[in-house]
C-alpha cells in the first residue's frame, strides 16, 4: 500500500437509523499519520458516522473500505484488528489494573483462552508507556482520575495494534490540562506509528490547534471536509455556529461570538489585549479594530488601559473590571445628547 | 493474582470434604471412618453404609452443586453488570421449581416422588429452567439494559412462584408435603449410583463457563467495547445464558432450589482475589463454591441433637452477611463501581 493510500475511503455511504438517513452520498477518506476530528453540533451524527465506519451499527448504503477490502467482508476478529475504539461511555471493570485492561486490546490477536505470550507482554507495557502510564500498570481503574482512564482506554486502543483508531468524544468529561494531553498524545500516535486516528470533540479550540483535517458535520449539508485554517478562512467554520445566533469569529481566538455583539476597539500590548478580548467577548461585545464609531481601548500595561469614547472623551482606568464597568456606563447613556455637541 | 490462593482454597475444600465424611448427625469414631475409607470392616455396618452410601455421595453432591451455582451466579453478574444477581434471583430457579411442582403435584409419587418419579422430576425442572431461560432470551433481544431485564427475571419468577402457589392450593397434603420438602434443597437426595450421572452433567456446564472466560472478560467493558475486540454480543449473550441455565436447571434438578450460594459465593471470589479478570476469578469462583456448600451442608447438622437442617435454612446465614458487607462498602470495593 502506497504511503498516501486512504486506509478508510466511502463511497455513496448513506447513515442513520432505519427510515431516517442523516447523510447520504458520504466520501471520506483517512489516511494513516494523520488525525482527523469530526465537528459538529449535539445531534448532528458524529457518533452514528463514527458508529457506522466502524460496524457498530449498520450503514443504510453505499460501501466502506477499510485497507482496500469492503467493510461487511471483514470477520469480526479481523475488524478488530483493522479498527480500534475509544468512547465515552461508562464501563464496570473498575476493579481491573490498568494492566489487564490494556492487555483486553490483544484479544483480537490471543487464542481461544486469551493466554497473553511474551510479545503481547511486550506490546501491553510499551502501549502502557506510550501514553505515559506504565507507573500506573498495577492500579485499578477505580482509582484513576478519568484523564488517566482515558489514557488507558487509548493505550487499549495502542494494544490492539490497529492502523485505525476511532475515538467519541475522547475529551469529554476531562479537564484542561487532560484534554490538551489527550490530544497532544493522539497526534503523536498519529505521527510516530502512522496510525490513522479519528475523533469526534466540542474541543473546537483545541482542535484547532492539534489536528490535521477537520470532517464538519451540519444536519441537512453536505460535510465539509480540510485543514483547520482552510475551513477557517473559507467560512466553513462560521456557518457551523450560525444556527444558535452566535458567530464564528476568526480574529478572536477562534470563540464563538453573539451575532449581535456591540464593537468595541482594541488595540496595544498583544499579551493583554488577549485578556481584555476575553473580557469583551465574555460580556457580549464584539473586539474590533479601531474605529471613531465606538469605544476604543488602547491596552498600555497590565493596570493601564485608556478608552477613547466615540464623543472624544478619554479615560484612563487601572483594571479590566473598571475597564467593563466604564463601558456599560457609556453604553447605556442616551446616545442623543452627545452627537450634537461632537458634531 | 494473590499469590498462594488456589493452593489454600484447594486444601480448605479437602479439609471440608474430610469434615463432611467424618461430622454428622450419627456419631462415627475419627478411625473407624477411615478405616472405612480405607476399605476394611467396623465393628458396625450401618456406619459403612452412612459414610459410603450417604457421606460420601453427599458431600460429592455439595462440592458439584455448590461450583456449578457458584459460577451460575458469576457468569450472571458479569452478564448483568449487577452485584445482585444470580440463579434464584433471575427466575431460572423458579422454572425449575414449577417444572417439579408440576411433576410432584399434580402426577405426584408421594414419600417416593425422587425414586419412583425420578427421571420425571429432573426432565420437568429442566423445561422450567428452560422455559424461564427462553424467555429472559428473548426479552434480552428486545430490552438493553440490563438492570430491567434483571427486574424481568425477578417478575417471571413471581409469575412462577404464583402458577406454584395455585398448584399448591389443589394438590392433596402429602403431595404438598413432598414438593415443600424438596423445596428445602438438600445434597442428600442424589445416592451413589446417580453421581456419575450429575458429575457429567456439572462438568460439562463447567467445562462450557470454562470457554465463555475470554468474551466474560471482554463484556466487563460493555457490550460495545466487547463488539469491538472482535466478540460476537449476540452470541455470547446467548451461550452465557444458556451456561448459566444449564447449571442452575442441573442444581435445581437434582438437590432442589438452593438460595444464596449463586449470589453470594462470587463476591467472596472477587473480595478474595481482588480483580475481576475471569481467568482467575472464574476457578477461584469455582473452588469457593465448592468450600461454601461443604460449609453448609457442616452447618446442617445440629449439634449433639441428631438431627439436620434443611439446607435453605442455613445458606442464608452464610449469604446474606456477605452480600450486606458487599453492598454496606461499595466505597471500598469497585468491581461493580462505574470507571
Amino acid at each position: 500500500m502506497k504511503p498516501d493510500a486512504p486506509v478508510l475511503q466511502t463511497s455513496g455511504l448513506s447513515i442513520g437509523y432505519a427510515g431516517t438517513a442523516l447523510y447520504e452520498h458520504l466520501e471520506l477518506k483517512l489516511f494513516p499519520g494523520t488525525l482527523t476530528c469530526l465537528l459538529g453540533l449535539n445531534g448532528s451524527g458524529k457518533s452514528t458516522l463514527l458508529r457506522t465506519l466502524c460496524r457498530l451499527q449498520p450503514a443504510l448504503g453505499g460501501q466502506i473500505e477499510l485497507l482496500g477490502k469492503p467493510l461487511q467482508r471483514y470477520s469480526p476478529q479481523a475488524l478488530a484488528q483493522t479498527v480500534g475504539v475509544v468512547l465515552t461511555k461508562k464501563h464496570y471493570a473498575g476493579d481491573l489494573t490498568a494492566y489487564d485492561l490494556v492487555a483486553l486490546g490483544r484479544h483480537p490477536h490471543t487464542g481461544f483462552f486469551g493466554s497473553l505470550r511474551s510479545s503481547d507482554r511486550a506490546l501491553i507495557e510499551q502501549a502502557l508507556e506510550a501514553v505515559g502510564m506504565a507507573s500506573a500498570s498495577s492500579h485499578r481503574l477505580a482509582r484513576l482520575s478519568d484523564g488517566e482512564r482515558q489514557k488507558i482506554m487509548i493505550a487499549k486502543a495502542i494494544a490492539q495494534q490497529c492502523p485505525i483508531i476511532m475515538l467519541d468524544e475522547p475529551t469529554a468529561f476531562l479537564d484542561v490540562i487532560s484534554r490538551i494531553e489527550t490530544l497532544m498524545l493522539l497526534r503523536k500516535l498519529a505521527r510516530e506509528h502512522q496510525r490513522a486516528i479519528l475523533l469526534s470533540t466540542h474541543d473546537v479550540e483545541h482542535a484547532i490547534r492539534t489536528v490535521d483535517t477537520f470532517w464538519m458535520l451540519r444536519r441537512g449539508c453536505r460535510p465539509v471536509c480540510g485543514t483547520p485554517e482552510d475551513l477557517i478562512l473559507g467560512g466553513a467554520m462560521a456557518s457551523l455556529f450560525e444556527k444558535n445566533g452566535f458567530t464564528f469569529d476568526p480574529l478572536s481566538e477562534h470563540r464563538a461570538i453573539a451575532e449581535h455583539a456591540r464593537p468595541v476597539g482594541i488595540e496595544g500590548d498583544p499579551a493583554i489585549a488577549v485578556w481584555v478580548n476575553n473580557a469583551l467577548i465574555r460580556t457580549g461585545r464584539k473586539p474590533s479594530p479601531i474605529a471613531p464609531s465606538y469605544p476604543c481601548i488602547n491596552c498600555m500595561g497590565k493596570n493601564r488601559f485608556t478608552v477613547g469614547m466615540p464623543n472624544g472623551a478619554c479615560k484612563n482606568v487601572s483594571s479590566v473590571s473598571e475597564l467593563l464597568t466604564l463601558l456599560h456606563e457609556a453604553e447605556s447613556m442616551p446616545a442623543q445628547p452627545i452627537l450634537p455637541r461632537y458634531a | 493474582m494473590r499469590a498462594g490462593l488456589y493452593p489454600i482454597l484447594v486444601v480448605l475444600m479437602l479439609l471440608l470434604f474430610a469434615a463432611c465424611l467424618v461430622y454428622g448427625s450419627v456419631f462415627i469414631p475419627f478411625d473407624a471412618v477411615i478405616k472405612i475409607l480405607a476399605g476394611k470392616a467396623v465393628e458396625r455396618t450401618a456406619w459403612q453404609s452412612i459414610v459410603l452410601q450417604s457421606r460420601l455421595p453427599q458431600a460429592a453432591t455439595a462440592v458439584l452443586a455448590g461450583s456449578a451455582l457458584a459460577v451460575s451466579g458469576l457468569l450472571l453478574q458479569t452478564f448483568f453488570r449487577n452485584p445482585l444477581a444470580g440463579p434464584s434471583i433471575l427466575g431460572i430457579s423458579d422454572g425449575a421449581n414449577l417444572g417439579v411442582a408440576a411433576v410432584i403435584l399434580l402426577a405426584g409419587n408421594p414419600g417416593q416422588y425422587f425414586l419412583g418419579g425420578y427421571w420425571a422430576v429432573i426432565p420437568a425442572a429442566f423445561a422450567g429452567a428452560g422455559g424461564v431461560m427462553a424467555l429472559i432470551i428473548y426479552f434480552s433481544a428486545k430490552v438493553r439494559n440490563s438492570v430491567m431485564l434483571l427486574i424481568i427475571g425477578i417478575m417471571i419468577g413471581y409469575l412462577a412462584s404464583s402458577a406454584i402457589s395455585v398448584l399448591n392450593y389443589y394438590a392433596t397434603a402429602d403431595r404438598v408435603h413432598s414438593y415443600v420438602m424438596w423445596g428445602m434443597g438438600n445434597f442428600s437426595s442424589i445416592s451413589l449410583e446417580r453421581l456419575p450421572l450429575f458429575a457429567v452433567c456439572t462438568v460439562v456446564g463447567l467445562a462450557f463457563s470454562v470457554m465463555l472466560i475470554k468474551p466474560l472478560n471482554a463484556l466487563l467493558l460493555g457490550e460495545t467495547y466487547a463488539a469491538n475486540l472482535g466478540v460476537n454480543v449476540r452470541s455470547v449473550r446467548m451461550q452465557i445464558l444458556l451456561c448459566t441455565g444449564f447449571l442452575a436447571a442441573v442444581t435445581t434438578a437434582f438437590c432442589g432450589p438452593v438460595s444464596f450460594i449463586g449470589l453470594a459465593v462470587p463476591h467472596v471470589a472477587r473480595l478474595l482475589l481482588g480483580s475481576s479478570n475471569h481467568r482467575q476469578l472464574l476457578p477461584v469462583t469455582l473452588l469457593a463454591g465448592a468450600c461454601v456448600a461443604l460449609l453448609c451442608n457442616l452447618l446442617m447438622v445440629v449439634p449433639g441433637a441428631g438431627t439436620v437442617l434443611p439446607l435453605n435454612a442455613v445458606t442464608p446465614w452464610v449469604g446474606a452477611p456477605i452480600i450486606i458487607y458487599v453492598i454496606a462498602s461499595k466505597k471500598h470495593i469497585h468491581y461493580f463501581n462505574e470507571a
